[in-house]
């Protein structure tokens, strides 16, 4: 390190002692996410029709539905397992599932607080005329 | 006299909860992070967390990534050589069920396997906020003590011999 | 005799001293933090580290000497406690104060040094005992400049007692100005010396330049490795109370400590004990801004470059600084 970078050094010790610091405040502000971020993912579970195609591409076995009859079951999204890839909102073809960027405080003191579990029942099919 | 004793022990173990770091097969990721939550633009010595090199002046242990075989029983010799109280977070996807990967040959599993965990921070790998979170809800869950997590012993023991 | 107990248990000796180690220690901390542009931890944090750790499990590995590593922390905890005695913090005087006083401090000192290197020893891990090794050798490459510019400044003030140090630096730099007995030419040596004692108080302290002893990315925590709960909190309390006494120290050698410019008071008025503490914490806590100004702005020397520069440079320049006293004191007795 020459001498000049050193008084650079210097220099700037001293205007952050006077200077607000870069910290974010964390509980009280929050650090601007990107639109693009990946968080977890979660159900609209009046779009989803229990179809499994997302089961079907989800590389970590995250996904899994438990079915209670023909037309509805549990979904659960099983946050521990996941890698955040979005192969699931790709794979749907009804926006049923998404990665929201604000689903970023996830953190639990068991397993069963990191899983989500939805009631899905599936809409009635509309007679046609 | 042994109640206000306990407050007062519980009131300066949230105040100052200090964290060491052990990897035990990770990919390097919750690592990175771990280390971007203690820079200036997250800093969670605000909270009085500092960063310890010895896992004997550690209260939480940061362990990240799935549990090879190979480091299974070095993860437990560290988690034993802390003194108590002591606590597990388990950080990233990998971390608590072994994430992209499962079913390895040389993979045990989750941290949870082999230690006992008290805070799972899920993520591929976890934003520095989430860490943050997550040290906010163990110490909170500390101050209102809630039952200790299940753990049964005798299965690992089988596997990791194997 | 109440008035002595309490003299020694509360106000200048005891927990005063005691309050005022743990917020120098907050405040190292805080103003590197500030420096960094981060918010630091909050007030009182070395307090809670304390309390947190006295509760915590003790544990000694298979092979150690049990007792060693229990009771050499206290002992360290003790004597930095019993080194406090010796700075004046109200009046020119400390609590102790007898002639030739400076060099049982530096003894004390050293002796800190020493109880490092065996509680690495006793605690029969290679980490430990490498980081004891350097501590060691870190204490003694410093302790000899260190003793020898204390020294210089007690040729030139014609005393070995910490009191009458503080006295004739704080006439010479607050009240009388410069006298025949200290000429103006004394500022050269006395820069030189402060210098060097300044470098050295941080190599005590092991702080960066000379972390060597505690470097925790190459042996995990130096001599304190093995140490947990009462072990590691009294060690941490001793390193605050240090930090203290050589920052103290430093201000009442060459600094004047608590001396101020003369208000007219007489010394034992209550005022002026009153004002007399304030001005030393002030000096203080400017000390305080330099040590953690310099362990936030350098990185870690190697154990050989530690070494060499305290052997190398810093014990020629404190030499120099008494040669220059002595040329001084001789020109002008001539």
């Amino acid at each position: 390190m020459s001498i000049m970078g050193y008084f650079a050094a210097m220099r700037e010790a001293f205007r952050n002692i006077v200077k607000k610091p870069d910290t974010i405040m964390f509980p009280a502000e929050h650090v601007p996410i990107p639109p693009g971020m990946r968080g977890a993912p979660v159900l609209v579970p009046e779009n989803c029709t229990l179809c499994n195609r997302c089961i079907r591409v989800c590389p970590t076995w995250a996904l899994s539905i438990e079915k209670i009859d023909k037309n509805s079951g549990y979904f659960t999204v099983d946050l521990g397992r996941c890698c955040y890839c979005q192969e699931c909102e790709k794979a749907c073809p009804f926006d049923a599932i998404h990665l929201q960027a604000e689903q970023w405080l996830t953190a639990g003191l068991s397993r069963d607080a990191i899983k989500k579990t939805d009631l899905v029942v599936k809409p009635k099919k509309e007679a046609k005329s | 006299m042994s109640k206000l004793n306990e407050k007062l022990v519980i009131g300066a173990l949230t105040r100052s909860p200090w964290v060491s770091h052990i990897n035990a097969g990770s990919c390097n990721g919750c690592d990175i992070e771990i280390v971007a939550a203690l820079s200036p633009r997250y800093d969670i010595e605000r909270f009085g967390i500092t960063l310890q090199g010895s896992p004997r002046h550690a209260d939480v242990l940061l362990a990240t990534g799935t549990v090879t075989r190979a480091m299974a029983p070095r993860l437990r010799q560290i988690y034993s050589q802390m003194a108590d109280p002591k606590f597990v977070a388990a950080i990233g996807g990998c971390g608590i069920d072994g994430g992209v990967y499962q079913n390895c040959y040389n993979a045990i599993g989750g941290i949870d396997k082999v230690v006992p965990v008290s805070l799972y921070i899920p993520g591929c790998p976890p934003r520095p906020e989430a860490i943050a979170y997550g040290a906010y809800i163990l110490l909170m869950a500390l101050r209102n003590p809630a039952p200790a997590p299940e753990f049964e012993e005798e299965e690992i023991e089988e596997e990791i011999e194997q | 005799m109440a008035y002595e107990v309490i003299k020694f248990l509360i106000f200048p000796g005891g927990l005063f001293v005691i309050y005022m180690a743990f917020s120098m220690a907050w405040l190292v901390r805080k103003v590197t933090a500030q420096m960094e542009n981060r918010v630091g931890p909050p007030l009182h944090q070395p307090m809670f580290d304390f309390a947190k750790l006295l509760a915590k499990q003790r544990m000694y590995p298979i092979g150690a000497e049990r007792w060693v590593m229990h009771y050499l922390p206290m002992f360290q905890a003790g004597i930095a406690l019993l080194m406090t005695f010796f700075i004046p913090i109200w009046g020119d005087e400390g609590l102790i104060s007898f002639d030739g006083d400076l060099y049982f401090f530096l003894f004390l000192l050293a002796l800190h040094g020493i109880t490092a290197f065996f509680v690495g020893w006793a605690s029969r891990n290679p980490y430990a005992i490498s980081g004891g090794g350097r501590a060691l050798m870190t204490e003694v490459s410093l302790e000899i400049p260190m003793s020898i510019s204390l020294a210089g400044m007690a040729i030139m003030t014609g005393s070995m007692k910490i009191a009458d140090i503080t006295a004739n630096i704080g006439d010479a730099i607050f009240s009388n100005g410069f006298t025949p007995s200290i000429s103006w030419l004394f500022v050269i040596p006395w820069a030189m010396m402060a210098f060097t004692m300044f470098y050295a108080s941080i190599g005590a302290l092991e702080f960066s330049p000379f972390s060597a002893g505690h470097a925790e990315t190459e042996i995990v925590a130096g001599w304190n490795t093995e140490l947990t709960g009462g072990d590691l909190a009294f060690t941490k309390f001793a390193d605050y109370l240090n930090l203290f006494n050589l920052s103290a120290i430093s201000v009442a050698l060459f600094f004047g400590g608590p001396m101020v410019f003369e208000f007219g008071g007489d010394s034992g008025h209550v005022l002026t004990a009153i004002i007399a503490t304030l001005t030393f914490i002030i000096k203080l806590v400017i000390a305080i801004f330099i040590i953690s100004f310099v362990k936030t702005l350098s990185s870690r020397l190697r154990i050989d470059q530690i070494t060499r520069a305290l052997w190398n440079y810093y014990l020629p320049l404190s030499l120099f600084g008494v040669l220059f006293v002595i040329l001084i004191q001789y020109l002008g007795g001539l």
